[in-house]
């Protein structure tokens, strides 16, 4: 009965998705309060049925109801709860309803707290919100229930494989959604603005928080997934310019400049119509990966099952959405009038760097990631592109970008005062290019880009720094009225420092575990040692491990520093008799330096292993954990910034309206 | 001018969306790999005989000699899909005539004996590739593959998975038919 | 019980979606109203940036113009529109409506509200049995393996015939290869064995089940099982042709409807739409002549040595079969006079009688001198007599 419930919620849903798509809209247009006001209790109440829906299909996966399809494919009687949990996100109709539930929780949190909003832009938002949802709620229901049923139930479910078991992979496709989807709200408000004809300061900042909630999400979501690839799936790498993986990159890379573009529009009501179609395009850069993922149209390592109807439908949808927001673009924008002026040295001036340097790399992952599909169609070739090709066009322009980085705070708005800003950094410069030498000093060795890479990260991370240090004179007056400043400084203040200390210290993590990574693929007996980045290790042998379901070929080695002892590694092979499938258990030690990284591959024959010879292969990544500690700054400091506020400030309610200008509450 | 540049979003969206259009088009197969080998002489290898199965080991010159194209199928008997292919390839060579060999890859002799005692062994010759490396000179991605081999030992074309089911026979049985017609010397 | 929740969510959507009916006095702001509070913000920040020395007071100056400007454009621009908010309550209350409306046609569409809920706790009974089941064969297996004879062939079978039910057939086909060389193996044990190897290969004829079907059809060339096996086989070898003509001939022997002949004309209709044969049917096998003694009194003859309780459950099992068939398939005229003539044969005449009203219906838009006409004609005309 439960799985019926789900059905018809999510049927209800849907019902509810068509009248807010129609009612707001025609409110705000005729100016009907009540029918914009529809717009509030109808996204409360798509998000309840949708949770509902969402609510039963976890309760099938709990219970193992293996009436229900999806359960039967996708669970086992015997999986552990968390995964069985995992479960309800795991497939293609899962992960969907997954999807628009967090549609309509980005349309309900607007909905709910928004009310610094007004009616009428918040009515079209949400109208807007609710198009997107009756395209993504029909072609779930249409083509991918969810709630298919079979019956009479086949014994146990038929999924049980190991490698999926993981809390890394269980937790990362919500939160990459959350991100993801979570720019459908911003893309609302854009197409609700150019619906209305008004893009001011007051709508950049009413949509500040929602880009930023969604950003930081996919912050989270993007190294959450690169974390699980590099410590569950055993590949020894971090990030792979898999189709995949782009797509949910751009995006990121987009709204990225959709931040800084919005804060230009809300301080010097510039850049507005190039707002707009950020807006636009980071959720449809979603959209595009949501296809890409599900339509089979590209090779990837983790794609969903294909169908190319389901490719098709989505397609058509991405053809509305997106054709029709760039539509509506091109109609519009060109009478968005342009804000203040502003001369070649000023801080609109580095965003607008920013924001070209953003997009075009965002263009060039785009581009590479699509070629093989480019080339195929117009040549017929089938190509494949890989790391090169991003590492020799994505890297040149994300090094002048950083190097803007860290110039960009110092610059005031309108006319920048270039040589005061020079005399500030020249101090950081020559630190830079200390940090640069040293490190020439201590590596030897590895290309000169490493080290030029190393000098711009440092530079970034000192210049933010001295940048907060400037901003509260730490140097200039006394400790206490320095801290009595950082305290009384905005949030975002604080959110800019530590988001851009963090991609500095993030960096120095990609250059140091790319450019001085060593890494051993050596065929080993009982007995032999391996060099590797001043370690010697020494494999002691393979026992025969059992585990709850599995049974291991433990590997051991000893590793030791110039004769000390440092630790034991014991890597996995373990091989899961009911799943009838093996998986590789890496052992890591992970210190702030770098990772040493184990892994045992299967034994070189039937015959070797019988002498206890295997293939081993050995990584050393340097720095590579300043990668996630860097993300997370990232991530807290798109929090900070969140918690400002002013981003609170918006429409005095009617009440007060006879002063005209409200002082909001401190 | 200002009206041309808010167009062009939308112009590109077009753009991309019929490529798209075009790569739904389910015929197209974007996990189709063409082998390195394709139009390209076939690697040497020397492979020897199963233990205990009566057909002799395979070596590059085996495949060379005949007028006629031969299939080179590389198989192992922990490979489930390899049983379903088994069938249509002892078809191919009941049938149609065609000349089967096949690579045993990373598999026990005794397991190979068995599998090939149990379905029959429709092989001409089967090189036992226990280390693998033959499998890597032809440059395989799993198994079973199936590549067809000129006279003249030029890989002419290589099926990746099982040849299982009226669309992939088909694609096989064309791709067989124009390896007969293929004239040599590389294109 | 699930309409009541449909209900209840119906009209907590309904009320949900009314909501803003009971609030008319919520707070509501204005445009204007917001882009003024943000810029007198804004102002209020680049006086304090000022006060703190971030700024320069030319440059603060230089802002606070600019903010005021853009202040007073605004005052200058299009002001709040006068709202009206008397009307559209009733189309407030349609939207609230359409919303059950849509989702319950969905619903019917989607939604399968006879299937009940099975969580796997609930299903104690049926792992029980199974848990039961795979006990008895287990001890079953114990006893035949340390049988110093060797274990009764029959006893091999059950176990075989157990596992097969159990899908675990490659079990099955071990169970059973333990006897099939005796003396007493017969035709229908090989072909069971060879069904066994075969499931457990899924559905590939090996070479061990070769040999198995081979020496079942020397034994008994009759063996319907043997025979289907082999036509299998020989369409898995390319012979399609051959595999066809055999399941034809072995039709063709039959005397009398049986149930293995649905399967030989589904596979035989399977085989030839691949190599562009006409289909066949079941009829062509069982000729329809009119009257009592039916064809289906030969094929109750021609069981003669089965004993009396195995004829009548053989024949009892055909026609619940079809009679399961023609309730989930109604239009198959040629099965409702199969029915009736197997209830007639049976005795049952007033089950009879319903199925041959049920061929009429459907016959009646034949032409009147139809024989399948006739014949009903005939049969329904001894009722009324």
């Amino acid at each position: 009965m439960i799985p019926e419930i789900g059905q018809f919620a999510l049927a209800l849903a849907l019902g509810t998705a068509l009248v807010q798509s129609v009612l707001p809209m025609l409110g705000a247009a005729r100016g009907n309060a009540l029918w914009m006001r529809s717009a509030r209790s109808s996204s409360i109440t798509q998000l309840v049925f949708i949770g509902i829906a969402f609510a039963a299909l976890m309760h099938a996966f709990v219970v193992s109801d293996f009436t229900v399809a999806n359960v039967v494919e996708n669970s086992h009687s015997l999986k552990p709860m968390l995964y069985k949990i995992a479960g309800t996100w795991g497939s293609h109709e899962g992960s969907l309803l997954l999807w628009v539930l967090i549609l309509a929780a980005f349309g309900a949190g607007v909905a709910l707290f928004g009310s610094n909003i007004p009616d009428a832009l918040k009515a079209r938002t949400l109208s807007v919100q609710a198009w997107i949802s009756t395209g993504f709620l029909s072609f779930l229901l249409l083509t991918s229930n969810p709630f298919e049923r079979v019956f009479p139930p086949p014994f146990d479910g038929n999924d049980l494989n190991p490698l999926l078991q993981d809390v890394g992979l269980a937790m990362h496709p919500p939160l990459l959604y959350f991100g993801y989807v979570g720019f459908s709200i911003v893309f609302s408000f854009a197409v609700a603005a150019l619906i209305e004809g008004r893009i001011d300061a007051a709508w950049a900042r009413w949509v500040r928080p929602w880009t930023l909630a969604a950003w930081m999400s996919l912050t989270a979501g993007i190294a959450l997934g690169s974390w699980w690839a590099y410590y569950e799936l055993g590949w020894g790498g971090w990030w792979f310019w898999d189709p995949v993986e782009n797509v949910s990159f751009m995006p990121w890379l987009l709204g990225t400049a959709l931040l800084h573009s919005a804060i230009v529009t809300e301080k010097r009501d510039a850049f507005k119509s190039w707002t707009i179609l950020l807006a636009i395009l980071t959720f449809s850069l979603s959209l595009l990966g949501t296809f890409i993922v599900r339509s089979g149209l590209l090779t990837s390592v983790h794609a969903f099952a294909v169908d190319p109807e389901r490719g098709l439908y989505i397609l058509g949808l991405l053809g509305v959405s997106i054709g029709g927001s760039l539509t509506l673009y091109a109609w519009r924008a060109p009478a968005m009038d342009g804000g203040g002026l502003f001369t070649p040295v000023s801080r609109e001036a580095g965003l607008l760097i920013n924001n070209l340097l953003l997009a075009t790399a965002t263009g060039t992952v785009l581009f590479g990631t699509l070629y093989p599909l480019f080339m195929e169609a117009l040549s017929g070739d089938k190509v494949s592109v890989g790391s090169p090709f991003f590492n020799a066009t994505f890297i040149p322009m994300m090094l002048p970008l950083v190097v803007m980085m860290g110039i960009g705070p110092f610059l005031s708005w309108k006319r920048a005062d270039l040589k005061g800003v020079f005399q500030r950094l020249r101090f950081v410069a020559v630190l830079a290019g200390l940090a640069g030498l040293a490190t020439w000093y201590v590596a030897r060795g590895g290309p000169v880009l490493a080290y030029l890479s190393v000098a711009i990260a440092v530079w970034l991370l000192i210049a933010s720094l001295r940048e907060w240090f400037v901003r509260i004179r730490l140097l200039d007056v006394p400790l206490l009225e320095a801290m009595r400043r950082a305290r009384n400084l905005p949030r975002a203040a604080h959110g800019m420092t530590l988001a851009h200390a963090g991609l500095a210290i993030a960096m120095l993590g990609f250059i140091g575990s790319s450019a001085w990574k060593s890494e051993e693929i050596v065929f080993v007996q009982p007995g032999s040692v391996i060099k590797i980045a001043g370690f010697d290790a020494r494999f002691d042998g393979v026992e025969r491990v059992r585990g709850p379901n599995y049974i291991a070929d433990r590997g051991a080695l000893t590793i030791s520093r110039e004769g000390e002892f440092v630790t034991t590694l014991y890597p996995e092979r373990r091989s899961y008799p009911v799943a009838q499938s093996t998986t590789t258990e890496s052992a890591i030690r992970s210190t702030l330096a770098g990772d040493l990284y184990a892994s045992l591959a299967e034994p070189s024959s039937e015959t070797a292993a019988d002498q206890g010879a295997w293939t081993l292969r050995i990584l050393y990544e340097p720095l590579v954990n300043l990668i996630w500690i860097g993300a997370a700054m990232l991530f807290l400091g798109g929090g900070l910034s969140l918690s400002d506020r002013r981003l609170r400030v918006g429409a005095p309610r009617r009440a007060s309206r006879s002063e005209p200008v409200a002082t909001p509450a401190e | 001018m200002k009206r041309a540049v808010a167009a062009l979003p939308i112009l590109i969206a077009l753009v991309f969306g019929a490529f798209f259009l075009w790569g739904l088009n389910p015929d197209r197969d974007p996990n189709a790999i063409p082998s390195v080998l394709i139009t390209q002489s076939a690697p040497d290898f020397d492979l020897p005989a199963i233990e205990g199965v009566d057909v002799p080991g395979l070596s590059r010159r085996d495949l060379t000699g005949s007028a006629e194209p031969v299939l080179v199928n590389v198989f192992a008997s922990w490979c489930v899909p390899c049983r379903a292919e088994h069938a249509v390839l002892t078809r191919m060579v009941e049938r149609d005539g065609v000349r089967l060999f096949g690579i045993n890859y990373k598999d026990k002799p005794e397991d190979a004996r068995a599998w090939l005692e149990n379905l029959g062994n429709p092989y001409e010759r089967i090189g036992s590739d226990l280390n693998g490396r033959a499998g890597i000179e032809w440059g395989i991605s799993g198994v079973p593959e199936t590549f067809i081999v000129a006279g003249d030992g030029t890989v002419l074309y290589r099926y990746v998975g099982p040849v299982v089911g009226a669309e992939a026979e088909e694609k096989f049985a064309t791709a067989l038919a124009q390896a007969r017609t293929w004239k040599g010397g590389n294109p | 019980m699930l309409w009541v929740f449909f209900a209840v969510l119906s009209v907590s959507a309904v009320s949900m979606l009314l909501y803003p009916l009971l609030r008319s006095d919520a707070v509501r702001t204005d445009r204007q109203a917001g882009a003024v509070a943000v810029l007198a913000d804004q102002l209020q920040e680049v006086d304090r940036d000022a006060e703190r020395g971030l700024i320069s007071n030319d440059e603060a100056e230089a802002a606070r113009i600019e903010i005021k400007r853009r202040l007073l454009k605004l005052g200058r621009g299009h002001s709040a529109r006068q709202r009206t908010d008397a009307g559209g309550h009733a189309a407030l209350w349609v939207s609230a409506l359409v919303v059950p409306l849509v989702a319950g046609l969905l619903y019917t569409q989607l939604g399968s509200p006879e299937v009940p809920a099975v969580p796997f706790a609930d299903r104690q009974d049926e792992r029980a049995e199974q848990a039961q089941i795979a006990e008895l064969t287990g001890r079953l297996l114990e006893r035949l393996e340390s049988d110093p004879e060797g274990g009764p062939t029959e006893g091999w079978m059950l176990l075989g015939q157990t596992y097969m039910r159990m899908g675990r057939y490659a079990a099955a086909a071990s169970a059973m290869e333990t006897v099939i060389e005796r003396d007493d193996a017969s035709s229908a044990m090989l072909s069971q064995y060879a069904e066994a190897l075969i499931s457990a290969e899924d559905g590939i004829v090996t070479l061990q089940a070769r040999n198995a079907i081979r020496r079942a059809r020397e034994m008994d060339p009759s063996n319907p099982a043997a025979a289907y096996y082999e036509a299998i086989a020989l369409d898995q070898a390319g012979d399609s042709e051959e595999a066809h003509d055999l399941l034809v001939s072995r039709l063709e022997q039959a005397a009398g409807p049986a149930p293995w002949m649905e399967v030989f004309i589904a596979q035989a209709n399977r085989i030839g739409e691949a190599i562009g044969r006409e289909p066949v049917n079941f009829d062509a096998f069982t000729p329809l002549a009119g009257g009592t003694s039916g064809p289906t009194q030969d094929d109750v003859a021609a069981a003669s040595e089965m004993r009396e309780a195995d004829r009548a459950e053989f024949i009892r099992s055909m026609v619940d079969r079809l009679a399961d068939r023609l309730a989930e398939d109604p239009d198959d005229l040629d099965g409702w006079l199969r029915l009736g003539k197997a209830y007639r044969v049976l005795g049952e005449m007033d089950k009879a009688r319903e199925a041959f009203l049920s061929a009429e219906k459907l016959a009646s838009n034949l032409a009147s001198d139809d024989p399948r006409r006739v014949a009903i004609r005939d049969v329904l005309s001894e009722y009324s007599d």
